[in-house]
């Protein structure tokens, strides 16, 4: 190996900080997918009667159903007999423990991904944000339990919640996302191991942001988490979700579900930074990232609001979606979307306007560089009764480098004459005089790329949640050095 | 060994069972359903036609005022009126007049690997009633357009293959004009042209459909363009119940430009879907897609529009639009204005709008005096109008506004208001 | 400070820069003239290192320095400041952000430590009311949505935050009614220093009314073709330039 080769190595590695392995003991399911495999999980889990029967008919259902191939993307088929569908730190098994017990080297883990567990450490005058860390298929710690609690704000992993609040699970799982939506969600229902439940009360404003970091560790094992959010009458939340993973040579999967209910007047703010390890710039590895969100505003003038920001995973086949039944309800979908050496996503949005009077957004930036392929697919659907409906959409790309691909579907159905829909996109590099005029005024190139690609963003960065802007930034650059030039 | 017209025939309808009859779970027929088929078009539209019937009177044929034009006139698509003197250089030839080695050779194949290939293609290929092959040779300008009538009752379907090829730096002009008598028997109509242009070559396609109220069709318009060539495609659908158009334009080499339009004016129950499919091969070619939709009553309109810039098409300069207007509760439009792209030196956008007449122009005309519901149909004919705005025959203009207005419900009263 | 010598360049294959030789020194302001396409902008834009140029000969030393060796930005830090004939529109990025990173840029090239944000917009707002900019505009994106007049004032308040040595004003006077002439024209007079030196390219006398040069040359196809002091200015404006074109085929 030369010394340049061995140089652009080491670079390569420290592209992706979140790389490294937590060395802990953990108790890991072999490899493969039956019913007994899902007993197990529902057993460990000491689940309810009704909810292993309704895993056992997703799965199932899963079992007749086909791998989606219609998305934009091109993969090895998935051997799911080959995955580790349970696996957690030992001694996690028994349920949720108080911060004391967690395992040093995990807070240690998160420490180095700068997730903040120890409530007494948050510094004076920084915002409080809750924690609820997933490692693998388990939570190991979920922070401000008690604080939220008196709020009336339930803020706990999933399985705590089955044991908990039974009542809220049973009416309101599976009712946005069905267990047979599609393949990854019946797959998801049948094997889902953790997540995170929020339940806002009526009329109350969640005191602090809520935010839960999905870390996958193991090797060869599937993170499959399903996330349930509920904002009763007048409630108000802003939820953030981080992820991230390990380098390996092997490609991982997690296919997620998210729910989210918006009761009237309700406002649920749901934010993503997805960091998934992308694979190296060759396209080994990373993760495989078949996510299916989705939110319901139920009530009137509930608002559903959709922000992401992703430069992660190998692959990203990925839709947040807000089914408008309120009259006056109102979805939002916010993204950028970074691709680079050989990433694929097919990722977009879809927005059903069912309601009166219901509005939604959509401002979609993808950046292409690399040898990656970028595909936005999004829907906006304006059925029959949905009388004065409005959708704006702008959906714009930015190639960087001769050799991406920079993709548009969308689709637009609309069945009520007093709808008003506008939908605008365009793809373009950087104009060299844009990039002319920064190094005019004294700017590197590479500066005045992310200064341009920045601008790009700005429409979508500006609705950020605060503590994901700076994140958020820096996450671009990284995705983007060495892009350029 | 040289194919017999029957052999060629065989090979299309083998290629017609081979691909089966589209169905709504695939993508490019996801709003259009053609299950009912054999329902609708009874028992014999897999079949040859008989030999054509006596055409109807001319009395009935459509009359254009003004137009000036080289005209040819099929009836159920088999060529009923040639007799042309055409200037030196253009020669058109209808296929039933060929020997059959010669059609064989010229016809346009069938092309299972072209985008937006569907059965409906190879079938239009193997129950061809007829067509022309028309060449025009390199500088050559047809100094009127070529207006080519189809004129069709509901005694038998229809269908018809036609070829353009046309030279470098010549220039034509062709008006396609469907006209069918509704009757009691719904009919299939299939319809191709393949068109060839060569270097710095002009052609404008326009199309003006009006099939009678239950008939069915499927078109495709296939061009491929060399260098610096230039394509004009214009389209109202008027007619029909159920009319699918698959347009593939391939830009083939460098500094081409095509512009697609589209004009739908739609009610009843009537459907109408184009897709559109254009390929940049090469650098710094240029292409237009320009849609608008007014949809009455239980209508359906299906915009799906492709730009597709491949690796080497430099300086691409892409855009499309949809802009549609829904005048009832009951009709529907679904658009999908697409862009795939694999180079970075492009320019590509597309715009897509659903919605209702702008308010101050509305309130404007009420001011002036004008009923609300007359400021609307102004508006909605205003609308339509920018599209017909860019035919390049000034006749088939006023034509096809004539018909719009009498689509429209204060039409009579706009036509004078309007007419220059 | 500005020593250009024999320089040839070209865009495209096409000569359009034949030998300049122009030496400009501190505290100078020069002036050049000369009808359309005669390679008055190519000049402006060789000096501020465009890409599409090609230098074929010649030489130019900025401080000594070999200006064609460096990048744009180089130039700019090196002090080197060109106010667009038609400045660009940069969507979403804003006027101060530009200018925030780009004076820090500058500095940090200097070894210097980075602007204090608040001393930095106090500067900015100092200098907007130096061209009668409205403190909306530092907060738009860049020339998106300004008029012609407005984008050209937005050059020139540039330029006094940027603070170079060298400022190459290229037709910054075309598009300007008479008042934001003088407002544009009171902005470079005061940005005069004897440690700064401004080449203005203009069509017109008019704005040599407001910012009275030193030297005037007349430039025409490609290169210099006389020179002289501002009373040059106004006999070309009675005579037109062909005498100047005649005296140089045949003198």
């Amino acid at each position: 190996m030369s010394d340049n080769e061995a140089l652009q190595n080491e670079l390569n590695k420290h592209e992706y900080a979140a790389g490294f392995v937590t060395d802990i003991e953990q108790e890991t399911l072999a490899p493969g997918l039956d019913v007994s495999v899902i007993r197990h999980i529902s057993n460990i889990k000491r689940e309810p009667e009704w909810l292993l029967n309704w895993r056992l008919q997703a799965f199932e259902h899963w079992q007749t159903m086909i791998e989606p191939h219609w998305p934009k993307v091109d993969y090895p088929a998935i051997d799911y007999q080959a995955i580790s569908y349970y696996s957690a730190p030992k001694d996690n098994s028994d349920g949720p423990k108080t911060l004391a017990d967690v395992d040093p080297e995990l807070l240690r883990t998160y420490e180095k991904l700068g997730i903040p567990l120890r409530e007494q450490e948050m510094l004076a005058g920084v915002k409080e944000i809750a924690v609820d860390a997933v490692f693998d298929s388990v939570s190991v710690a979920t922070t401000f339990k008690s604080k939220l609690k008196k709020a009336g704000v339930i803020f706990c992993p999933f399985s705590e919640a089955v044991q908990e609040y039974p009542e809220l699970i049973q009416q309101y799982l599976g009712t946005v996302v069905p267990a047979s939506d599609n393949f990854y969600a019946a797959l998801n229902a049948a094997v889902f191991t953790d997540g995170s439940f929020v339940f806002i009360p009526k009329g109350v404003r969640c005191p602090m942001e809520l935010s839960t970091y999905f870390r996958i560790n193991a090797a060869n094992t599937g993170q499959f988490e399903r996330t349930l959010i509920i904002a009763e009458e007048g409630a108000t939340v802003s939820y953030l979700e981080g992820c991230t993973a390990p380098m390996r040579d092997e490609n991982q999967l997690h296919a997620a579900v998210v729910e989210l209910i918006a009761l009237d007047d309700a406002y649920i703010k749901y934010s993503t930074v997805q960091n998934w390890y992308p694979g190296d710039e060759n396209g080994v590895g990373g993760i495989y990232n078949f996510v299916t969100k989705r939110g319901e505003c139920r009530g009137k003038r509930a608002r559903i609001s959709w922000t992401q920001v992703e430069t992660g995973s190998a692959i990203t086949w990925k839709y947040p979606s807000c089914v408008l039944l309120g009259d006056e309800s109102v979805g939002e979908f916010y993204s950028v979307a970074v691709t680079s050496h050989c990433q694929q996503a097919d990722t977009g949005t879809k927005m059903i306007h069912i309601g009166k009077n219901t509005r939604s957004t959509i401002i979609s930036k993808g950046i292409s560089a690399g040898r990656s392929q970028q595909s936005y697919r999004g829907l906006v659907r304006i059925e029959a009764q949905a009388e004065g409906a409005r959708n704006h959409s702008q959906c714009d790309s930015l190639l960087l480098g001769d050799r991406c691909g920079a993709h548009t579907f969308p689709y637009i159905e609309v069945k009520n004459p007093t709808a008003i829909l506008e939908h605008e996109a365009s793809t373009s590099r950087i104009g060299e005089d844009q990039l002319f005029y920064c190094q005019q005024r004294g700017l590197s190139e590479e500066d005045a790329t992310s200064t341009i690609v920045n601008g790009f963003c700005k429409d979508v960065f500006d609705v950020l949640p605060m503590e994901f802007a700076v994140e958020a930034n820096r996450l671009m650059e990284l995705s983007l050095e060495g892009a350029v030039g | 060994m040289v194919d017999t017209m029957q052999t060629w025939r065989d090979a299309a309808m083998a290629t017609f069972r081979a691909v089966g009859l589209p169905h709504d779970r695939q993508e490019a027929w996801k709003y259009t359903d053609v299950s009912a088929i054999h329902q609708r078009m009874g028992a014999d539209w897999r079949k040859e036609n008989a030999p054509a019937a006596a055409p109807f009177l001319p009395e009935f044929y459509p009359k254009i005022d003004g137009l000036d034009a080289y005209t040819i006139i099929f009836f159920q698509g088999r060529i009923h009126v040639l007799g042309l003197a055409l200037p030196a250089g253009v020669d058109l030839v209808p296929w039933s007049t060929m020997d059959q080695t010669t059609a064989c050779e010229d016809l346009p194949k069938v092309q299972p690997d072209a985008p937006l290939f569907h059965a409906f293609d190879a079938l239009n290929a193997g129950l061809m009633d007829d067509g022309v092959c028309l060449r025009v040779a390199a500088g050559v300008l047809l100094d009127k357009p070529l207006y080519i009538l189809h004129l069709h009752d509901d005694t038998a379907h229809s269908h018809v293959r036609h070829r353009v090829h046309l030279g470098e730096s010549s220039k034509a002009s062709i008006i396609h004009h469907d006209v069918a008598l509704t009757g009691e028997h719904a009919r299939l109509r299939t319809s191709h042209y393949h068109c060839y242009l060569e270097t710095a070559s002009t052609l404008d396609h326009t199309r003006v459909q009006e099939f009678a109220a239950n008939d069915w069709h499927f078109g495709r318009l296939h061009v491929e363009q060399q260098q610096a060539s230039h394509f004009d495609a214009h389209a109202a659908e008027l007619g029909g119940e159920k009319i699918r158009m698959d347009i593939c334009v391939q830009l083939q080499q460098a500094s081409a430009y095509c512009a697609v339009h589209g004009l739908f004016l739609l009610h009843d129950a009537q459907h109408v879907d184009h897709h559109i499919h254009i390929n940049h091969y090469a650098p710094d070619c240029s292409s237009r897609q320009v849609y608008r939709s007014v949809l009455a009553d239980h209508s359906h309109g299906v915009f799906n529009g492709k730009v597709h810039v491949h690796r080497h098409a430099s300086g691409t300069d892409a855009e499309q639009h949809s802009d549609n207007l829904l005048l009832s509760k009951n009709a529907e439009i679904d658009t999908k204005p697409e862009l795939e792209i694999d180079h970075d030196n492009v320019t590509c956008s597309h715009g897509a709008t659903v919605g209702q007449l702008n308010a101050d122009h509305l309130f404007y005309l009420r001011s002036r005096g004008l009923s609300e519901a007359m400021s609307r149909d102004i508006l909605v004919f205003a609308f339509a109008d920018a599209l017909l705005a860019v035919l390049p025959d000034r006749h088939i203009r006023r034509y096809i506004e004539s018909i719009a207005f009498n689509k429209i419900p204060h039409g009579t009263d706009l036509l004078g208001l309007l007419a220059k | 400070m500005l020593k250009i010598e024999n320089l040839c360049a070209s865009v495209a294959g096409k000569k359009i820069l034949r030998g300049v030789n122009l030496h400009v020194k501190a505290g100078e302001v020069h002036a050049i003239m000369g009808p359309n396409g005669a390679g008055k902008s190519t000049l402006s834009n060789v000096l501020a290192g465009r890409d599409a140029y090609t230098v074929t000969t010649g030489t130019v030393l900025f401080h000594g320095q070999d200006l064609l060796a460096m990048k744009p930005e180089e130039r700019a830090w090196a002090g080197v400041f060109l106010a667009f004939q038609y400045p660009v529109e940069i969507p979403g990025v804003n006027n101060t952000y530009l200018l925030k990173a780009a004076l820090n840029a500058k500095r940090k090239h200097q070894g210097l430590s980075q602007l204090d944000a608040f001393d930095f917009l106090k500067m900015v707002k100092e200098k907007a009311k130096l061209v009668d900019m409205d403190e909306s505009f530092l907060s738009r994106s860049v020339n998106e949505g300004f008029s012609g007049g407005e984008k050209k004032r937005n050059e020139i308040f540039q330029m006094a935050v940027l603070e170079p040595t060298l400022a190459l004003l290229d037709e910054t006077d075309s598009g300007l009614d008479i008042d934001a002439l003088r407002v544009v024209a009171g902005g470079v007079n005061q940005f005069r220093s004897a440690d700064r030196a401004i080449v203005m390219i203009t069509h017109y006398q008019r704005l040599l009314d407001y910012i009275v040069p030193d030297v005037v040359h007349v430039f025409s196809d490609g290169r210099i073709l006389k020179s002289g002091d501002r009373h040059l200015a106004m006999e070309l404006e009675k005579r037109g330039y062909d005498w100047v074109k005649e005296e140089a085929t045949h003198g």
